[in-house]
């Protein structure tokens, strides 16, 4: 089977390459037959890449440990739960994830597109397939998953134990979802490029697209933001690795474009903006790829091998004259139609917010790849961490946070002096007042006063945005309040999904508010002994240590009084003698006010005491729950709408 | 029906000093935020926050106080708090603690770089684009609104009662809407 899959690779990658030359052949000689024979060789690489994976996860199920990746990644002892998991857990089988999942996406825009963006669907094709063709000669010649070790090793040498959550389970194939998905958007715009139909339907049929790839970075984002603060054990979420960033990135950029896509969708504007948006998102997937695959960049989360980087480099730089050149041909095809007229316009405005939303894509890229500027110019090494991040990119996010205030306020077209005061009056007046209650409520610190100010203005501009929808439905349609909120939504799905989606933005927000008033303490406790930190009272009770299959375990148990309520958490040391580390499982416990983050540092041979490290997070859940609320969003948005179809059916633009 | 042209004239100059107020008023306030959060960092006061500004060399990638605190089994990370944690009790000055940790360790020991010399490029250059950035959209969408052909515009006084065809058809998009 082994060999069969490693065959069906580098049929796939031949049949990748004869997809690429028979769809521009055919496309160019407007032969349908050998458009079709391109769409045929597409599907078959998903059908061979489908039996490759399948063949790796039997392998890594079956304990081939013949297979040098499966010998890497697991043992005897890994729970099959993560036995799956650790299919992407090293470069091999990420590699091959991603291209299956592009294999999956290729042929579904096949299926998608059967009868329509005939004249498209030969470039389309020829552009995933010559990513399909990169990422499988990576594969065959660099990070074979299949290859075998001249002998049989009685066991493998185990999964990283930081690999071992829950959270591996969706962070990457969430985030390859995502980087996957931007490369059909992607093969549309260099398709419209190619063929000059550079109009709005390339823009229309891949909004779902869009929309799915960066629905899923997020949850790839916020699932990696969980395991870093469940896993990685220092009390924080988010801590501006490069990982991260390379992740963030895209994301902030695919959000920018999937604002802007809006004013050329309504106004014909902005045609060639959204050309070189979704070529930076594409762009920045592969680079988000190659820093957690390359290794050229230290990471917490980086678990890759060297060598592939220089590829990588040249295929984005191929990626990115490529498509730069052809925009470049096409800028007299990409002219806007539309007019603006006047400063003062909703449009402005999303201009505005985009530019903030491709500066702090920006920033982030600049604070990554600084230490390599500053080696060349200076010399000497330097670090860009968190410091750097929060202070270049806190002012940008809150700039954002008012845009995302004023964006819905301001009218289309143009705004009136009568039209802003109407609006903003509410919003104004309950900003500041809440930010007044918040400082005689004892909040001195003037960064946070002014997040509460634009949380509370961006907030009133939502509500009031679903109180007038709900009250003209009510007026016009005759409908009971209750009846027509959820109609509203349900009619004007991407309208008021997009709310949502800031609702839940305005959340991530409220939790970061947590960060300045977080309160840590480390403690030695003999076995028996309390401490009392705020209102929580914890109880040293005991230290058990035990032996698993693959670990040595220290589990320290403690009761937490919190006013009057018991509750019991374990928080425990793992030493994995396989693969020489040592590993913390936190204890967490959770309010809707804050996070009770318990890290075990240390324990005495006797087992009679221990040193922890207690950290009190500040509305540490509402960060999680934003990003439920914006994923229930991004659903609402994505769902299908007949009457959206019919709006852009009949070509109506609101002007 | 149309307004005279002189009209006209005055509506637009009003729109547009109307226009640039709001502009001005609110990238004014955008900068002053981000002035505001920029020269507004957190000053360290105990040994434990001069610890968070200083990464471990000992490859966890975390600040010397997370890696001490929770992996005691750093060495390097838990002697190096020791030196910052006797340097901040003899009551020394963060700036000079700084400067024995990165003569000792470089400057790659520091979280974030200095800002001095060509550090300066680093962290000026995302604002400085970002501005750029704006003063180009400012200009262009400028441009634009003045290139909008004039019956688009003609007959909308700012502020003034919409006329009967307007109204309707901003009637019909609520109604579209709703």
């Amino acid at each position: 089977m082994v060999d069969i899959a490693y065959f069906s690779l580098i049929v796939s990658l031949a049949l990748s390459g004869y997809a690429v030359v028979i769809s521009l052949l055919g496309a160019r000689l407007k032969r349908e037959e050998m458009i079709k024979s391109g769409e045929r060789a597409v599907l078959s690489v998903f059908v061979l890449l489908t039996f490759a994976s399948i063949a790796l996860f039997h392998a890594f199920l079956s304990r081939n440990f013949q297979l040098e990746y499966v010998a890497s990644y697991s043992d005897r002892s890994l729970p099959t739960i993560y036995t799956i998991s650790a299919f992407w857990a090293g470069n091999p089988g990420s590699m091959l994830l991603w291209a299956w999942l592009l294999s999956i996406f290729s042929a579904i825009v096949i299926y998608q597109n059967r009868r329509k963006n005939r004249e498209l669907i030969p470039y389309i094709l020829s552009i995933l397939m010559t990513t399909s063709v990169f990422f499988l000669a990576m594969i065959i010649f660099t990070a074979n998953p299949f290859k075998q070790l001249n002998f049989i090793p009685p066991d493998g040498r185990g999964l990283n134990p930081m690999l071992e959550n829950p959270g591996m389970y969706l962070h990457p194939p969430t985030l390859y979802l995502g980087y996957v998905g931007f490369a059909i958007p992607f093969a549309f715009a260099m398709a419209a490029l190619i063929t000059g139909k550079t109009g709005e339907v390339w823009i229309r049929t891949t909004r779902k697209w869009t929309i799915f790839a960066w629905f899923f970075l997020a949850v790839g984002n916020m699932v990696g933001a969980w395991w870093a603060y469940y896993t990685l054990g220092w009390g924080g979420h988010w801590a501006w690795d490069p990982v991260e960033n390379a992740s963030f990135m895209p994301w902030l950029t695919g959000s920018a474009f999937l604002h802007s896509v809006m004013i050329q969708e309504k106004k014909r504007m902005l045609k060639t903006w959204n050309m070189v948006l979704i070529i930076i998102t594409f762009i920045l997937t592969l680079l988000g790829t190659f820093i957690t695959r390359s290794g050229v960049i230290q990471s917490v989360h980086s678990f890759s091998q060297a060598g592939i980087g220089p590829f990588f480099l040249g295929f984005m730089g191929f990626v990115l004259v490529g498509s730069l050149t052809l925009l470049a041909f096409r800028l007299n095809k990409l002219q806007s139609k539309g007019e603006l007229e006047s400063l003062v316009s909703r449009e402005s405005t999303f201009l505005f917010n985009n530019l903030i939303l491709v500066g702090l894509a920006f920033a982030v890229l600049w604070g990554t790849v600084f230490p390599f500027i500053s080696e060349a110019v200076k010399g000497t090494k330097i670090t860009v961490g968190p410091p750097f991040f929060n202070q270049v990119a806190t002012p940008l996010f809150l700039i954002l946070l008012l845009l995302m205030g004023i964006c819905p306020l301001i009218a289309w077209r143009k705004a009136t002096p009568s039209n802003l005061r109407r609006n903003f009056i509410y919003p104004l007046v309950a900003a500041i007042a809440g930010a007044i209650l918040a400082y005689i409520g004892g909040i001195r610190l003037i960064l946070v006063l002014i997040t509460v100010l634009l949380m509370i203005f961006v907030t009133t501009t939502i509500v009031l945005e679903f109180y007038r929808g709900t009250k003209a439905r009510h007026r016009m349609a005759n409908e009971n309040y209750f009846k027509a909120f959820f109609t509203l939504i349900w009619r004007n799905k991407r309208r008021y999904g997009g709310y949502i989606i800031h609702a839940g933005v305005v959340l991530l927000f409220l939790a970061t508010i947590g960060e300045g008033y977080k309160t840590e303490k480390i403690v030695n406790l003999k076995k028996g002994e309390s401490v009392q930190i705020r209102q929580y009272n914890l109880k040293f009770e005991n230290l058990s240590t035990f032996p698993t299959a693959s670990k040595q375990v220290a589990a320290a148990n403690l009761t937490v009084s919190n006013s009057g309520h018991l509750k019991s958490i374990t928080a425990r040391k793992e030493w994995y003698p396989k693969q020489e580390q040592n590993w913390t499982r936190v204890a967490v416990s959770s309010t809707l006010k804050e996070d009770l983050y318990i890290i075990f540092s240390e324990f005495s041979e006797k087992g009679d005491n221990a040193t922890f490290k207690i950290i009190i997070n500040p509305l540490m859940i509402w960060f999680w729950i934003g990003g439920y609320v914006m994923a229930f969003g991004t659903v609402i948005v994505m769902w299908p709408d007949r009457r959206e179809k019919l709006r852009l059916a009949t070509g109506y633009t609101r002007r | 029906m149309f307004p005279s042209i002189s009209l006209n004239k005055q509506a637009r100059s009003y729109s547009g000093a109307f226009n640039k107020r709001v502009f001005l008023a609110t990238i004014s306030t955008l900068i002053l935020i981000s002035l505001f959060v920029f020269v507004t960092a957190a000053q360290a006061l105990t040994a434990t926050e001069v610890a968070k500004g200083f990464i471990c060399n000992c490859g966890c990638q975390k600040n010397l106080e997370d890696c001490s605190s929770t992996m005691k089994e750093c060495g390097i990370g838990q002697d190096l708090v020791k030196i910052i944690a006797q340097k901040v009790s003899a009551g020394e000055p963060k700036a000079q603690i700084t400067s024995y940790m990165m003569k000792n360790y470089g400057e790659k020991i520091l979280t974030a770089p200095t800002k001095r010399g060509f550090n300066l490029v680093g962290w000026l250059s995302p604002f400085v684009a970002t501005a750029a950035a704006a003063a180009l959209i400012y200009i262009t969408i400028f441009r634009w609104a003045r290139q909008t052909p004039k019956l688009a515009r003609v007959n909308k006084k700012p502020g003034a009662a919409k006329d009967k065809y307007s109204k309707k058809l901003d009637d019909e998009l609520k109604k579209f809407d709703y």
